[in-house]
């Protein structure tokens, strides 16, 4: 199943593309599919496209979740 | 997944996961309240009919019965995400298999619609295309003249798996049943007698294939597709074309169900969804309003299972160069729809 893991959008580029970090990694996406992201947001993405925006409160919640998770054996 | 490769043919396939295993170490020790909220905040993708499968499974071992109304909007939730799904897949990832570009734009139309008349528009002129009728994939004949001639990428994508290499992973791997809440009864009775059940799922002794082919085995052009090519590369997409019209088209064929509760025990029960991609099983024990054990079996483990479909599939492919390998590989992985990202190693002997 895949995770649900948050994003954070770092750089909105004009036009649909942004800089997101992902836990330290940085990589271009784009927000065509969630085009009222803003820098600060935190989205979900999936094979190079956000694809669902998240209220941060929710989105630091589920990143304490993770980072509170052992990796796996 | 690594593909070993003698400069003709595929000579092994291994397929490892990476995944980290979270269910149970997220979900138990929680109450069963926090446990059915975190579910769909942990999975992006198919977050919904995660959440339909937590709160049946969790019913099911409180020996809560569910009314019908309850039950069916829930399922209405189901099969609107799985639509979505299969669009992201037919809008974004198949264009690029074809060849052609991307309709982000169509996609995000069908986001912000999710259901009803807005997406069934979308669907006709995109992917069964404007010139075609619904009924077009109801007969085997007239779903090879669609083929034929229509322009949409999805007819495309089909097109050029016929032409190319229409037996492409084919696999003797068996289909599972259609019949989810008898294929959930039994995946109960399997993870009670195997801890690792759910890392590499069998259906009577053997791995099984589950997702769109599974389920429109029955249906003439899928059928007809399936009876030429094997279940291949190409009779699962095909199948997957013909359930998205089968799904949204306005005279509707009667549903089959697609979500159930399996009481186990007292304490102990299941929640079964069939998803975009699969059979999706959820499994709870439960002791004094607490997730004692939480597991999951997901689509992706049926089909990606070490010896299930993809890895037999592979098996034997021809491929002349390892771009074509790679290119073979990645529309054999697409047919089966992975939820998770992959990566293809060839290693040539």
């Amino acid at each position: 199943m895949c995770l649900a893991v948050p994003v954070l959008v770092v750089k909105r580029h004009d036009g649909e593309d942004a800089i997101i970090d992902a836990g330290g990694v940085r990589k271009q996406v784009s927000l065509a599919l969630v085009p009222e992201a803003r820098e600060g947001d935190y989205v979900i993405v999936h094979v190079g496209y956000a694809i669902g925006r998240l209220d941060p409160d929710e989105a630091l919640k589920t990143l304490a979740l993770f980072a509170g998770m052992e990796p796996a054996a | 997944m690594r593909a070993a490769w003698d400069g003709s043919r595929v000579t092994g396939v291994e397929i490892a996961s990476r995944r980290p295993r979270v269910a149970n170490r997220l979900l138990a020790g929680r109450t069963v309240d926090e446990a059915v909220a975190m579910v769909p905040r942990l999975f992006s993708l198919c977050g919904r009919s995660q959440a339909v499968a937590a709160a049946l499974a969790c019913e099911a071992a409180a020996g809560q019965v569910h009314d019908a109304r309850i039950l069916s909007e829930r399922e209405g939730a189901v099969r609107s995400e799985a639509v979505q799904e299969v669009l992201r897949r037919m809008l974004l990832d198949w264009p690029r298999l074809a060849g052609m570009a991307p309709d982000a734009a169509a996609l995000g139309d069908a986001r912000r619609a999710l259901t009803g008349d807005a997406v069934r528009a979308i669907v006709k002129a995109r992917i069964v295309g404007a010139g075609s009728d619904w009924a077009v994939l109801d007969d085997a004949a007239s779903g090879d003249r669609w083929l034929e001639a229509a322009a949409t990428p999805v007819a495309a994508l089909i097109r050029r798996s016929a032409a190319e290499r229409p037996a492409l992973a084919a696999s003797e791997v068996a289909l599972l049943p259609a019949d989810g809440e008898a294929v959930a009864r039994a995946i109960g009775v399997a993870l009670a007698a195997d801890a690792a059940f759910e890392r590499a799922p069998s259906w009577r002794g053997a791995p099984a294939e589950t997702g769109a082919l599974a389920r429109m085995r029955m249906q003439p052009w899928v059928a007809a597709v399936a009876a030429r090519s094997g279940r291949s590369a190409l009779a699962r997409l095909a199948a997957r074309g013909a359930e998205l019209g089968a799904q949204v088209r306005p005279d509707a064929p009667p549903r089959a169900r697609v979500a159930g509760a399996v009481p186990i025990a007292p304490g102990a029960g299941l929640g079964w969804v069939e998803t975009a991609r699969g059979l999706l099983v959820h499994a709870v024990e439960i002791a004094a309003g607490t997730v004692r054990r939480y597991r999951i079996v997901a689509p992706t483990e049926w089909n990606f299972h070490p010896r299930g479909a993809l890895a037999a599939g592979l098996a034997g492919v021809a491929a002349a160069g390892e771009g074509e390998l790679r290119r073979l590989v990645h529309l054999a992985v697409e047919s089966l729809d992975p939820c998770v990202a992959y990566r293809v190693e060839v290693s040539q002997a």
